[in-house]
């Protein structure tokens, strides 16, 4: 061993090694959990109801029962609650099942594009293809990125962060600080999502127990429902006297916009699923739904600027990839009043009529120009 | 630094190997340099104090070493106490003191605008002040000689494991370890490498699993029913535990790796079955500093009932405002203070209650001795804790009576105000029902996942180690079994994906 007076090795005198069997079996055992999860088939392993299992249910037992969609419609469970496709079909005159609403709770952009990517078949029949984006679906301070951390390229994962870093220097000083913790936020998100790539069952493992009990059919099933209108209304909608209490709105509201940054990756999902709707002969639009009036107020006095920010952003990625924008900031301009909200966004079934009616119309204009 | 953040990672990957191949000088120098990257990291900006501080202590320390007049040796150890207490007192202190008094004047008519420094509380101040002053006292109570080489001194003052959360270092025990050549061993690096997977385990599947609900919880008191503030409170006392003993962990974990032996920190305190046995189990480098430093000077049980008990509130008093400049903690403080009391009161002469019983023999205690003079022997304290003779029903009765009247104490510790902590006990004991549509909801799915990984630290991290009295237990169990419990805690780690990096509560003391 080389030995020098610096570098001499001298703490290791008598250590002694042995064969540490305990560390080598242990990481066996990780690693044979680790194979188990990612040769598991996604069909089996995620449930219907469950955020991954969803897109499933979209693509085998949904899309079969259209043959060849006119307007296909993705988005959010708001979305999901929003939209009544068979309406749809009757406002604009089109034959029954040519409107699909594809909306999946806690979905982003990743999930949207991948979701065309692997029907595109079928999708690419589609002239109008909607998507609906929340106020957090551009932000980076948002964690529910199931589908994202399970899929992402090694190279989108590991410069999730440089975009902050490179807007630092652009930033005034008195911004500095609000920066900082956004890259810190994003960094996080930027080491779990490293993690995810090596250790897939940080988001499988959790679902085994439910995929065991569903091979074994224990348990209620609990699979989601495509009824009578043609959609599978989201199970997220929060009841209770609480949920609509101003104050409680406070810690969603927190949530979606702590740590604000539109982040380019997901512009650039958008970007992506534009260039195959055109290739394939569709055009894109994109529609932001109107919250509940009084959880809308409390965004405009708690983030007044990051919501205005999310529009600008919105409205600048459909300007850069020819799509139609359209949104509505108050419920009242669509004629939504509070009675139709469930919660702070989800709609019973009087609101779900008066924002597919408002989404009829843009539809209409859109499919009659050339 | 936070040791579950990837910027320790990469930083120990760096250190650790390096470490390992230099000789004992180079190692001493290399640790001081990647301590004051570990502060300097968190608190650039009071990189100087500590460095101040050091080379003060040091050169006093060379002086008490020095002086053969007791009046001289004395005389530099008040200085160098009375310097540290104030450095402390002016950066943790000052602000709160003067509100609290401007504030107070304010209300008799007299108006006050008082100076206030606003720099914020220098990381960790409380923990390395404690080190420094801990030093000199050793050192002029000569049990040990002062350091002569200044790295040496500064790298026992800024040692990055217990740097910002202890345990709070001894010299006598702590100082010849980094005197001398350190030898790294197999049975050593397992230790470590153990210590660290519980330390991870406890902090990240158990303290930041809770940390949501007692959050929730204690910045609402006043929306919640009582079952709500019981989980708040049971949430907190149990993160508060895997948090600080995680962390103590972590850092003995990383210190054993490094051929180092920092003293225990806590011995399953929630087991104590009364509350002087759970301040032996409980923040053991506190309360043994607290007990050395500051009971037994101040007289503690030699002038009587009285002055004992007066003794036990002052230095439980002073302790709690050593967790921070409020009120609360004071209240915190005090509370311990007249349980103690109340205690050796109710105890009256049974002193084998209060007392550890015949100090059981312990391989670490004869090696601390060994190492650290006799002076050292105590600081092996889990070994000598004693167990209570009563059956097992009546030792489960005491327990959860102790754990009961400990988490009383957490409400003021944690509340944001002491307006809050009332409204918090009120809420307790009385049966103000909430405004329907007020309340908040806690998502009892998720609280099941962490009452989980509790009970999973429970069998297989306390209840080992207390029985067996060993912190490493399970490296004596059998092949599979210890596979599978590695494998459990680690997946389990690996499994948490919580959305913000939370840092340890003791960090901000």
């Amino acid at each position: 061993m080389f030995r020098s007076s610096i570098f001499n090795f001298e703490s290791f005198e008598g250590f002694g090694p042995r064969v540490p069997n305990g560390l080598l079996c242990a990481v066996a055992l990780v690693c044979c959990v680790e194979l188990g999860v990612r040769v598991a088939p996604d069909t089996w392993l995620f449930p219907y109801y469950s955020r991954l299992g969803f897109r499933g249910f979209m693509e085998h037992e949904v899309l079969p029962k259209f043959k060849e969609p006119k307007i296909a419609i993705v988005g959010t469970s708001r979305a999901a609650d929003a939209f009544n496709p068979k309406a749809l079909d009757e406002a604009l005159g089109l034959p029954e099942f040519s409107t699909v609403n594809l909306s999946i709770f806690g979905s982003r952009t990743s999930d949207w594009l991948d979701l065309y990517q692997r029907n595109r078949a079928k999708l690419s029949h589609c002239k109008l293809f909607v998507v609906t984006v929340d106020e957090w679906t551009f932000n980076s301070g948002v964690g529910n990125d199931d589908q994202f951390s399970l899929d992402a390229p090694l190279a989108d994962r590991w410069n999730y962060a440089i975009p902050h870093f490179e807007r630092l220097r652009e930033v005034s000083p008195h911004e500095k600080e609000k920066q900082r913790e956004i890259i810190e936020s994003t960094q996080l998100k930027r080491n779990y999502l490293l993690a995810d790539w090596v250790f897939s069952m940080r988001l499988k493992l959790g679902y085994v127990p439910q995929a065991i009990a569903k091979s074994l059919k224990l348990g209620k099933k609990r699979d989601p429902i495509f009824d009578q209108y043609h959609m599978v209304r989201s199970t997220s909608a929060e009841s209770g006297k609480e949920t609509l209490d101003p104050k409680n709105f406070h810690e969603r509201i927190r949530n979606f916009y702590k740590n604000f940054n539109p982040h380019p990756i997901y512009f650039r999902h958008i970007e992506e699923l534009a260039r195959l709707i055109k290739e394939d002969g569709g055009r894109l639009v994109i529609v932001h739904l109107p919250n509940r009036r009084s959880y809308q107020n409390e965004v405009d006095k708690l983030f007044p600027n990051e919501y205005a920010k999310h529009l600008s952003v919105t409205q600048d990625l459909a300007k850069r990839v020819g799509a139609r924008f359209e949104y509505r900031k108050y419920p009242e301009e669509i004629g939504l009043v509070d009675t139709d909200y469930e919660d702070y966004c989800h709609m019973v079934l009087s609101g779900t009529m008066k924002s597919t009616k408002w989404v009829a119309e843009i539809l209409r204009s859109e499919l009659n120009t050339k | 630094m936070q040791f579950n953040s990837f910027a320790f990672l990469a930083f120990f990957a760096v250190v650790f190997p390096l470490y390992c191949v230099l000789n004992f000088r180079w190692q001493n120098r290399m640790l001081l340099a990647a301590s004051y990257l570990f502060y300097g990291w968190v608190e650039p900006r009071f990189l100087c104090l500590m460095a101040l501080t050091t080379i003060i202590d040091f050169f006093i320390g060379i002086r008490i070493g020095d002086a053969e007049a007791e009046t001289t040796r004395k005389r530099w150890t008040v200085a160098s106490i009375v310097m540290n207490l104030a450095i402390l007192g002016v950066f943790k202190y000052y602000d709160f003191f003067a509100l609290s008094i401007a504030e107070n004047l304010g209300r008799i008519g007299i108006t006050l605008n008082p100076l206030l420094i606003k720099v914020g509380v220098p990381a960790g101040i409380s923990f390395y002040t404690f080190h420094e002053i801990s030093y000199t006292v050793d050192v002029y109570r000569k049990h040990i000689r002062p350091a002569r080489k200044f790295e040496d001194f500064a790298v026992f003052i800024s040692f990055f494991p217990q740097l910002v959360a202890g345990p709070i270092g001894r010299a006598s025990w702590q100082m010849p370890q980094f005197e001398k050549p350190r030898r790294m061993t197999w049975q050593g690096w397992c230790e470590g490498a153990l210590l660290m997977l519980f330390g991870f385990f406890k902090k990240m599947a158990v303290a930041d699993a809770m940390a949501p609900f007692a959050a929730k919880v204690f910045s609402n008191p006043h929306v919640c029913s009582r079952s709500q503030l019981l989980i708040g409170l049971y949430c907190f006392s149990i993160q508060i535990y895997a948090d600080f003993s995680g962390y103590t962990d972590i850092a003995r974990g990383l210190a054993r790796l490094m051929g180092f032996d920092l003293i225990e920190n806590f011995n399953q305190p929630y087991f104590a079955t009364n509350i002087t046995d759970f301040w032996r189990r409980w923040h053991i480098s506190l309360s043994t500093w607290l007990r050395d430093y500051l009971y037994i000077p101040l007289g503690g049980n030699r002038g009587g009932k009285f002055n004992t008990y007066r003794n036990l509130f002052l230095t439980m008093f002073l302790g709690g405002l050593w967790h921070g400049a409020s009120w609360k903690f004071a209240v915190w403080g005090s509370m311990h203070g007249i349980y103690l009391a109340a205690h050796k009161f109710m105890m009256g002469d049974n002193e084998a209650e209060l007392k550890p019983r015949a100090a059981i023999p312990s391989e670490h205690s004869e090696q601390m001795a060994a190492v650290g003079g006799e002076a050292a022997r105590d600081y092996a304290a889990p070994k000598n804790v004693a167990r209570s003779k009563d059956s097992w029903p009546v030792r489960v009765v005491k327990t959860a009576v102790t754990f009961h009247l400990v988490a009383l104490t957490w409400i003021f510790f944690t509340a944001e105000t002491m307006t809050d902590a009332l409204a918090f006990i009120k809420g307790i004991f009385s049966h103000t029902k909430v405004v329907a549509g007020k309340a908040i909801k806690l998502d009892m799915g998720d609280l099941s996942g962490a009452a989980a990984a509790v009970l999973v630290m429970i069998l297989i991290i306390d209840l080992p180690q207390y029985v067996k009295r060993d912190h490493c237990a399970i490296l004596k169990w059998n092949l599979p079994v210890r596979a599978l419990v590695y494998a459990t805690l680690f997946i389990w780690i690996v499994m948490m994906r919580g959305l913000e990096n939370v840092p340890f509560i003791y960090f901000q003391f």
